[in-house]
């Protein structure tokens, strides 16, 4: 079984769709998590996820890649050293044979073997060392990141060329390997506990600009205001800080390590060829699921053919819309984020079957059904694969929402319906079960819903649990 | 022909998408009056290990591509041939062809690898001296191979 997984500089870890992690490789993505929601730099890089994903006319999405992509590279051993030592310590602390294979690994002589090597050797309680050893990198991405220019973001060739002319100002990496070479100096005349952040920042020559912000929360003003600056009042902007300013807080490495496992949720598969198209075409009255994402006073429309893996791309007005509702019959899927802007905004969604997919994990989805009053709700689990699985849940006025969640939320869901917190459905062999399967051919609409969240071919199907 | 060599390795690194911070920790490690052998080694592990996209994934179970092991013996076998012994010149200018031959038994998927390789590894021999890298592979890669046997 595969054990990659991916972190992509927001909220949860991401394992493609059926694979599975190990606990270790679980703690190497939460700690990129951790640095991500606590250190400026990576509040940066989490601000170009979350102005990414706000859009929806995927106009600015090539560059906050970009952007999201560069800053990361600057920051890459940094990154990688702290992950792969928090795995090293780890293995240490239950004395796993996996150490060895840590040792072996090509990221152990990859990134900043000296920190690995001064960590590993102090002797005292694991947690202890984790909190000496996270001050290194944090320091080394607490930048003075908001004193460049707005301009200088315009492109990441500037934006490179600003960090490479001083690097001991800007650039993560280079900072990370001055902080650990000044730690290891400082060892020599001091114990490990007494090194200080003041003395390792002197013994480095560098400065750190929490000392002026505290917090990434306290940087957000003004990174939101040199954002607005540099991308001359993008839309987006306004709708990707309220989100960040809601989602940026995180408790320590030791909050984040109680819940982790839950955290990892499934990845869309990425092999779905995406086609813009200009006008609506009648034929696309017949693809099986429409996916309506609104942005911008328009409305985006997504036209999935998983047979053909395929997916068509169009915008179009609200008043098209109208139109276009009226005469597609089919299964009409919006994001979770969209709830509330859809209801005011398009009040022909009412009565009509609508699934709301829920990207995140699934306390967050948890969460939003309590706050939608959707509790104790008729739900059933249909079977991706071995690995992942869908939870449907159906709300009122024929919503019906749906998250796909690998086995740590699965747990949770199972635990909570024997609370009573779900009722579950079971089709035991009929065709319709009257709640979610209302005619004989329901079942399709299930899967094309699954599939055009995860794009993946095949799937197991509906699950009937039964109770011991 | 030194210069060639770097701009075709700067190229092949950029065509590969390699994090562009760490060409520029190469660019300056070559650029240095003295190369820190180890070092070098790992930053040919990193390109090894990245060629294949950027690394937004991770497995500590990752290996380290065979390729690369492959390309230092061969180098080594024929930088070790006296007849290349003191030429520093002639071996950079003619290295690759040499070596080549050798390397026949792995098949690349990306035929630009090898040579990329080749070039990385000439480089740095032209800076330090046949006998430098020769003492440093024997005493570190070469080790570590024989250990494993």
């Amino acid at each position: 079984m595969s054990v990659s997984s991916e972190y992509h500089g927001d909220d949860y870890m991401f394992v493609y769709a059926g694979e599975q992690i190990d606990d270790s490789v679980r703690l190497h993505e939460i700690s990129h998590q951790y640095l991500t929601k606590s250190t400026h730099w990576g509040c940066m890089i989490y601000n170009q996820v979350q102005l990414r994903r706000a859009d929806r006319c995927y106009e600015r999405i090539e560059y906050h890649t970009e952007i999201g992509n560069l800053l990361m590279q600057a920051a890459e051993s940094t990154f990688e050293s702290h992950a792969t030592l928090m795995q090293l310590l780890y293995a240490k602390s239950i004395e796993a044979k996996e150490i060895d294979e840590l040792l072996d690994s090509p990221y152990y002589k990859m990134y900043n073997k000296d920190y690995f090597q001064v960590f590993l050797s102090l002797d005292m309680p694991i947690m202890r060392v984790i909190e000496l050893s996270q001050r290194l990198p944090v320091l080394a991405l607490a930048t003075d990141l908001l004193e460049i220019k707005p301009e200088d973001w315009k492109s990441k060739e500037k934006l490179f060329q600003v960090i490479m002319a001083n690097p001991l100002k800007y650039y993560p990496d280079k900072r990370f390997a001055c902080l650990v070479k000044a730690y290891r100096d400082l060892l020599d005349f001091n114990i490990a506990t007494d090194i200080t952040d003041n003395m390792l920042l002197e013994k480095s020559g560098l400065i750190a600009k929490t000392t002026t912000y505290d917090t990434p929360l306290g940087i957000l003003d003004v990174f939101e205001s040199l954002m607005k600056r540099a991308f001359e009042n993008d839309f987006c902007i306004d709708e990707a800080f309220s989100v960040i300013r809601k989602t940026l807080i995180i408790g320590d490495m030791d909050d984040i390590i109680k819940s982790a496992n839950h955290l990892d949720i499934p990845l869309p598969l990425e092999d779905y060829e995406t086609y813009e198209i200009s006008k609506l075409e009648a034929w696309l009255n017949d693809c099986p699921i429409l996916i309506l994402l609104p942005y911008n006073e328009k409305i985006i429309l997504q036209y999935h053919i998983p047979m053909l893996k395929k997916r068509y791309v169009c915008v179009c007005d609200w008043e098209a819309l109208v139109v276009l509702c009226a005469k597609f019959g089919r299964t009409i899927l919006l994001y979770n984020e969209d709830y509330e802007y859809m209801k005011k905004k398009f009040p022909y969604l009412q009565n009509r079957r609508t699934f709301y997919y829920f990207e995140g994990d699934y306390k967050y989805f948890c969460k939003n059904l309590k706050n939608k009053g959707v509790e104790k709700a008729p739900a059933f689990l249909f079977k991706v694969n071995e690995m992942t699985y869908c939870i449907f849940v159906k709300g009122c006025d024929n919503e019906i929402f749906f998250t796909a969640q690998n086995q740590g939320g699965i747990s949770l869901f199972i635990e909570d319906l024997q609370k009573g917190q779900f009722e579950y459905i079971n089709l035991g062999g009929k065709k319709i079960d009257t709640i979610f399967y209302e005619n004989e051919t329901d079942w399709s609409v299930y899967e094309d819903a699954v599939k055009s969240v995860l794009h993946v071919n095949s799937l197991s199907g509906r699950c009937d649990l039964i109770s011991r | 022909m030194q210069k060639i060599m770097i701009l075709e390795c700067l190229k092949f690194l950029d065509e590969n998408n390699i994090n562009p911070f760490k060409i520029a920790e190469w660019k300056e490690m070559i650029g240095s009056p003295d190369i820190d052998l180890y070092e070098y080694d790992n930053l040919l592990l990193y390109f090894a290990m990245n060629l294949s996209g950027v690394v937004v994934h991770y497995s500590y179970k990752d290996k380290k591509p065979e390729f690369l092991d492959a390309v230092k013996a061969a180098v080594y076998d024929k930088v070790k041939d006296q007849n290349f012994r003191g030429k520093t010149d002639l071996f950079t200018e003619f290295g690759a062809v040499f070596i080549a031959d050798k390397l026949g038994h792995i098949v690349m998927e990306d035929s630009s690898i090898l040579p990329a390789f080749i070039a990385f590894l000439l480089i740095e021999i032209s800076k330090v001296g046949i006998e430098a890298w020769c003492k440093y592979y024997e005493e570190t890669v070469k080790a570590e191979k024989d250990e494993c046997k």
